[in-house]
């Protein structure tokens, strides 16, 4: 058990039970209200060092990793505008690859074909349960808003199809993983209890609540410890906070640019939900961060970093 | 005739209470007579081992007949057992990593911890007001949770999987893990009965209502208290083949 996963057991036994004391399950609005807050002060600062992490591996000057960065930021927001389900299904995609690669990161010595298959059917079967446990939610989201109604396209029937192939996948790929002495037992295991207690926090809570404790606890703090000790390791900080220091900058432009958004939207400058911009703002720094992140997980296993770290037991 | 209970062939929780009784019993007979062949060090370990079986086999003896003339959960019996055997399974923990170094004051740590959650629970599940409080529930449940995370954090991670790492012997290493998994997979059944009384979460997300209750307790029962008892007893008739093969 690594220590991430022992906090996200107390934080689900400890809290989440606290979803009893409502009189009827909080709509969208109000769970962005509660966690909102909490998704971007943790979620934002854990790919702002994009531009550190990328210069570790690949020499780019600061400049040009910005151009391009924002270029590709740039052209999802086209995309968003001509090819929407198109781009949103890339999201989608590109978010599943990610999730799965932070959560199995520490357990491998290398990156391979199979590791790559699991990471995807992983994340598929983690965003395509928290869709389907959380279909009324979505459904109802569809039909007040014109924008989210027309990518709305996953519907319960689809999801549970991917539910139950990414699941088969996964499953037989971490069987076939285990038999070729790629992943330990107790691994495994930890990681089927960790996803057994992650479909069940999605099923009782809330859409927005349920993927915030996952996100937050599991993706965005493990993979932040991740870039700590590189760059510890790296000599790039020495302690917090001169990690704190690196991440602020773009932390708080990005907190600027969501800003921004929602002062255009409240002056009807933008004529879309805020929710809908959320989502096209999120997918477009999530893509090139899912990149940054590959190049980086690449960079760890190149380095031997988790063999020569005690982060799991 | 007339004092005959019978068993509903649909009634899983008094089946549970019947089986359960019986598989405690037995174990507690293996533990005993086991307890001669393994090595001096590991005897007081088996005993504690049979003890607990044979307290729980005790407590069922007179809960599975509570719960077929009433029909009702025996709280107050499950709770009385638990206070004995729960700090008894810590027990466990602390002789396991008693020769690594284990002080007196870890056994304490975790027996208070253990008492904590189990008052805890206890006040939440026999106090719930007629019908179910959620407030109630969950204030209770949160208490009683903080005693359950502080021992799996010392099994996992705290003073027991320190001494565990620094002990010389390979099987209490694996032994101690083992346990540590019965805590987070086996302990974890515990919270889920608790959750299905009247106000808890599970009764109000799926209607789960208190015959599930006995049902989720009766399983984890088993599978801690016996499966906890054969890991030591594992522990002791492997060491033991170890040692003797060292000497050979």
């Amino acid at each position: 058990m690594t220590r991430t996963i022992f906090i996200f057991i107390a934080t689900l036994f400890l809290f989440a039970p606290a979803i009893i004391l409502y009189e009827s399950s909080p709509n969208l609005e109000s769970q962005l209200l509660l966690v909102g807050p909490i998704l971007l002060i943790l979620g934002i600062p854990h790919g702002a060092i994009d531009h550190v992490l990328y210069q570790r591996s690949q020499t780019i000057s600061n400049f040009r990793f910005i151009a391009t960065y924002l270029s590709i930021v740039l052209t999802i927001l086209v995309l968003w505008w001509i090819f929407p389900i198109i781009t949103y299904i890339l999201f989608l995609g590109t978010s599943a690859y990610h999730f799965g690669q932070s959560q199995f990161s520490h357990y491998f010595k290398k990156q391979n074909m199979r590791t790559r298959l699991l990471f995807m059917s992983w994340g598929t079967l983690l965003l395509s349960t928290l869709m389907l446990f959380n279909s009324a939610e979505l459904d109802s989201l569809a039909r007040d808003y014109s924008e989210f109604g027309s990518i709305h396209v996953l519907n319960s029937t689809l999801l549970l199809y991917l539910v139950v192939i990414s699941g088969l996948f996964t499953v037989s790929l971490i069987f076939i993983m285990i038999a070729r002495n790629e992943l330990l037992k107790p691994h495994a295991l930890m990681e089927l209890v960790v996803a057994f207690m992650l479909l069940v926090s999605f099923y009782l809570l809330p859409f927005l609540i349920g993927f915030t404790l996952y996100f937050i606890i599991l993706h965005a703090w493990k993979v932040m410890q991740e870039e700590f000790g590189f760059l510890k390791k790296s000599g790039v900080v020495k302690n917090p906070i001169d990690f704190i220091k690196i991440l602020s900058p773009f932390s708080i432009v990005s907190f600027m640019g969501i800003g921004l958004v929602y002062t255009a939207i409240y002056n009807q400058w933008l004529n879309i939900s805020f929710g809908y911009a959320l989502l096209i703002v999120i997918s477009a720094i999530t893509i090139p961060h899912a990149f940054v992140m590959d190049q980086f997980y690449g960079l760890l296993f190149k380095r031997k970093f988790y063999q020569n770290e005690q982060v799991i037991d | 005739m007339s004092d005959v209970l019978i068993i509903p062939p649909d009634d899983a929780v008094a089946f549970t209470f019947f089986t359960g009784y019986m598989a405690m019993l037995a174990a507690s007979i293996f533990f005993i007579f086991e307890r001669g062949r393994v090595a001096e060090k590991w005897k007081l370990s088996l005993l504690v081992s049979a003890l607990i079986t044979f307290i729980a086999a005790v407590h069922y003896y007179y809960m599975r007949d509570y719960y077929l003339a009433t029909g009702k959960n025996p709280t107050a019996l499950r709770y009385i057992d638990w206070t004995l055997t729960v700090p008894l399974m810590c027990v466990e923990f602390f002789l396991l990593t008693k020769a690594a170094g284990a002080k007196l004051g870890l056994l304490w740590k975790l027996i208070l911890a253990s008492v904590w959650m189990l008052v805890a629970g206890y006040i939440g599940e026999a106090f719930n007001p007629e019908g179910g409080d959620s407030t109630h529930s969950f204030l209770w449940g949160f208490l009683s949770t903080l005693g359950y995370l502080y021992i799996l954090w010392t099994a996992w991670f705290g003073e027991v999987a320190k001494l565990a790492a620094s002990s010389n012997d390979p099987v209490v290493k694996r032994g101690v893990r083992t346990l540590a998994w019965f805590v987070l997979v086996g302990w974890a059944i515990y919270p889920i009965g608790y959750m299905c009384m009247p106000g808890g979460w599970l009764n109000t997300a799926f209607g789960w209502g208190s015959e599930n209750v006995d049902l989720f307790y009766n399983i984890a029962d088993a599978i801690n208290k016996i499966g906890f008892g054969l890991v030591v007893y594992n522990i002791a008739v492997t060491s033991k083949t170890k040692g003797e093969i060292k000497t050979a």
